[in-house]
């Protein structure tokens, strides 16, 4: 009986390199998502209109 | 000022430089008062409508104020699944302490990750809270907000904090809370013509009945962390006026220069604008407006109210029968405001609307008194017997059936509310309506 090549039991390029870039792409979300406030770069310019209060006011007449 | 309307034409004015808007509302949106058992359903239906009509405008989260809640914990709930906008509330919770409706929403604003988070005060009144939204109850806002404010400014580039506590909690919020970048407030119907800086914190405030929108246009530098170098902008200004003083002539060019460099990260500008004439209305949301008042007239009609002719009972009988003892009187009141209040609405085809008409015929809903279903030409306006009293009795015997003689302020002021005629001054104005 033959032994079986151990390069048949690694994961193939292939294989590697998809786990690879899932895992890269994985960190990059995380880190994305976690980094502070201060290592990011500018914010906006973000315009905000609000109300409040409006107590189902339809018209003018309230 | 204000309307439903023109709120929508300022909004399409304001975003179409293409600058990413956010639209938010800081709760309490539906009702001005608790809704009454009664007119739940009539509530209900209007806020079907404004939540339409938010949607329309491009409303993207709104905090949930404790008017909203007494809607009762279904119909709320049938309003939030409804729509795409985010009903937020962090404190809101369910028996159990988990949160009764979501707490936090991260939105992209271009490029921009804003976290939002509702807060919901806890002064509500606890026997309408048990019959309404039975097993709900809320939180220290204060308290939720520490939990929750760390992790959404990990996560985020911006954080605001919607909430219907009150100014004086949204300061404290802004003093203890510390990672909240904006503060959009409601309940104390403050206003504030620009936002607030309390410490790291912007506090800015919606004003009531939708009369006016407020903008805050941030445009923040690299290395923002909250507005936590707002508080070195407030040490360093006082410190190079103060060296300014002391020195009789320039400051401390070091301290300038950092003080120019923090300047130019942050930036921020903010403004309440009133919702005047000048803004044309939308024709879109005036005509879901008209519909729905159009359908409550028609629905109207052929409704039951009760109709009294107990003849020992008294009864509306209308200015016509007043005018044979007070002919003066009732021909100086056909020249006033009163005597036309009904045609202020009727452009408006609100003349059937439940809103409105108490202020605008006599006895509305009452025993006799003015319905859309029995629609007395007599009661139109706000006659006589609006002021002084059912007159059925007293003019069957005048000296035995006393009427009102001098209505008080209090009775006046069920219309003439601070909201509606800030105006208002008894003593002068009622000259206007009545002869002496």
């Amino acid at each position: 009986m033959s032994r079986p090549n151990i390069a048949d039991r690694l994961p193939s390029r292939f294989h590697f390199h998809l786990v690879l870039t899932v895992a890269i792409a994985l960190g990059l979300a995380v880190s994305q998502w976690s980094c502070t406030a201060k290592d990011r770069t500018a914010v906006g310019p973000v315009r905000i209109l609000f109300t409040g209060d409006a107590g189902g006011a339809l018209d003018p007449c309230g | 000022m204000g309307g439903l309307p023109r709120r929508a034409t300022f909004i399409q004015r304001e975003i179409a430089d293409g600058i990413p808007t956010l639209i938010l509302d800081s709760g309490n949106l539906f009702s001005e008062t608790p809704p009454t058992e009664a007119g739940l359903t009539q509530t209900m239906r209007k806020a079907r409508l404004v939540l339409r009509a938010m949607e329309r405008m491009g409303y993207q989260a709104a905090a949930i104020g404790e008017f909203d809640l007494y809607l009762g914990r279904d119909n709320l709930a049938e309003l939030v699944q409804s729509t795409d906008i985010h009903f937020l509330s962090a404190n809101i919770r369910k028996a159990d302490g988990s949160p009764a409706f979501t707490p936090s929403v991260i939105i992209a604003a271009g490029g921009t990750r804003v976290g939002i988070f509702g807060l919901t005060s806890r002064e509500v009144d606890i026997s309408l809270m048990e019959k309404r939204a039975p097993g709900l109850w809320v939180d220290d806002p204060l308290k939720a907000a520490s939990e929750i404010v760390p992790d959404l400014r990990k996560r985020c580039d911006l954080v605001i904090a919607l909430t219907h506590i009150g100014y004086r909690q949204d300061r404290l919020l802004a003093e203890v809370g510390g990672g909240v970048d904006v503060i959009i407030g409601g309940r104390s119907k403050t206003w504030l013509k620009s936002p607030q800086e309390v410490g790291a914190t912007l506090v800015t405030s919606g004003y009531f009945q939708g009369r006016a929108v407020g903008s805050l246009l941030l445009d923040l530098g690299p290395g923002h962390d909250g507005w936590a170098i707002g508080r070195r902008i407030d040490y360093l200004k006082r410190q190079i006026e103060g060296r300014r003083l002391q020195r009789g002539g320039g400051g401390d060019e070091e301290l300038e220069r950092e003080l120019e460099e923090l300047l130019s990260k942050t930036r921020y500008e903010g403004d309440m604008i009133s919702l005047t004439s000048s803004f044309p209305d939308d024709p879109e949301i005036a005509g879901m407006i008209r519909e729905y008042r159009l359908s409550l007239k028609e629905e109207a009609v052929g409704k039951v109210y009760e109709e009294v002719t107990d003849a020992g009972r008294d009864r509306y009988i209308g200015t016509d029968t007043c005018i044979d003892c007070h002919r003066g009187r009732v021909e100086f009141w056909k020249g006033t405001d009163h005597a036309t209040a009904i045609e202020s609405l009727r452009p408006l085809e609100a003349d059937a609307d439940p809103d409105c008409l108490p202020c605008h015929v006599t006895g509305y809903l009452q025993p006799t008194g003015y319905s859309p279903a029995l629609p007395r030409e007599d009661l139109l306006g706000v006659q006589c017997e609006a002021c002084h009293g059912m007159a059925s009795l007293h003019a069957s015997s005048p000296k035995l059936y006393r009427l009102i003689r001098t209505p008080k302020a209090t009775m006046c002021r069920t219309c003439h509310t601070p909201e509606q005629d800030d105006d208002f001054d008894f003593l002068r104005d009622r000259g206007l309506v009545c002869s002496e």
